[in-house]
């Protein structure tokens, strides 16, 4: 899964969207990356982009970004420094 | 729901930047997410024996404190495609949109997650639409409907209108810097 700014793209990779990539537009290299969650504990959905999704800030100063159904995490656009991270057990 | 930092003696009013967690009781699987303002708010496929519902809960977006319980939405979902989230009108308010029974329904979310009015959208068009279609557009408060002929509505929820139809090429409509395209 990507989801496109102004100036980046953020890519969603691996089972339920366990890391994250930030590609700069302009010049189309890995910006940061960071993962989000383990592989082996990653919940499997049917179709297998459901329970992930990505938003950014108006300001465009973070991501938030959505994976493994469960999991709510915040990062910073400019280097990928969490801010804060969140999660629901109940999902499944 | 019980609340609870995920390190013992944190206090749910204290734990910025601290990982926490939010327990329930049902089997729920977060969909979508929007950031309106300063709220973040979740959009949850709530499964039970017979049927699938909407759950939403609205988070701060500063702290991640969660703005009161999960607020389930009088809601019956054939698949969990037809159901988005989108832009309201209003400072941190969104909207929940869904299919149901040839119908696009959308329910109101307030800045502090509380579930407000519900209502057709395109009233007096009853089982007008086969399908919704989840686009970026959502994020700019439109969804697009599909009738069974092929035709496509680009709704906007705040209105609670069609406000433009084109017919096929429903996968390619998305927002660009001119407006819909």
């Amino acid at each position: 899964m990507f989801t496109l700014t102004w100036t980046a793209v953020v890519l969603l990779s691996g089972p339920s969207g366990t890391t994250v990539r930030l590609f700069s537009l302009e010049k189309g290299g890995v910006k940061w990356e960071k993962p989000l969650h383990s592989t082996a504990g990653a919940h499997l959905t049917t179709p297998v982009h459901l329970g992930t999704d990505v938003d950014f800030t108006d300001d465009g100063s973070s991501v938030v970004i959505l994976s493994d159904g469960r999991r709510i995490t915040k990062l910073a656009m400019t280097d990928g420094k969490l801010e804060w991270s969140i999660e629901a057990p109940g999902a499944g | 729901m019980e609340y609870r930092g995920a390190r013992s003696g944190v206090s749910p009013t204290t734990f910025d930047l601290q990982e926490c967690e939010l327990t329930c009781s049902d089997t729920v699987l977060f969909k979508q997410i929007l950031i309106s303002a300063e709220v973040v708010h979740t959009l949850a496929l709530t499964s039970s024996f017979e049927s699938t519902t909407l759950t939403t809960l609205s988070f701060d977006l500063r702290t991640s404190r969660p703005l009161g319980d999960f607020t389930q939405i009088p809601s019956w979902i054939p698949n969990p495609s037809q159901a988005a989230l989108a832009q309201a009108n209003g400072e941190g308010a969104a909207k929940v949109v869904w299919y149901e029974h040839g119908r696009i329904r959308a329910a109101y979310i307030s800045a502090a997650g509380a579930l407000g009015s519900t209502k057709d959208m395109v009233a007096g068009k009853a089982k007008l639409f086969k399908e919704i279609v989840n686009t970026q557009a959502r994020r700019r408060g439109l969804i697009l409907g599909a009738n069974q002929y092929g035709g496509v509505h680009v709704v906007d929820v705040n209105q609670g209108k069609a406000i433009d139809e084109f017919e096929n090429s429903v996968r390619a409509a998305s927002i660009g810097p001119r407006g819909l395209c």
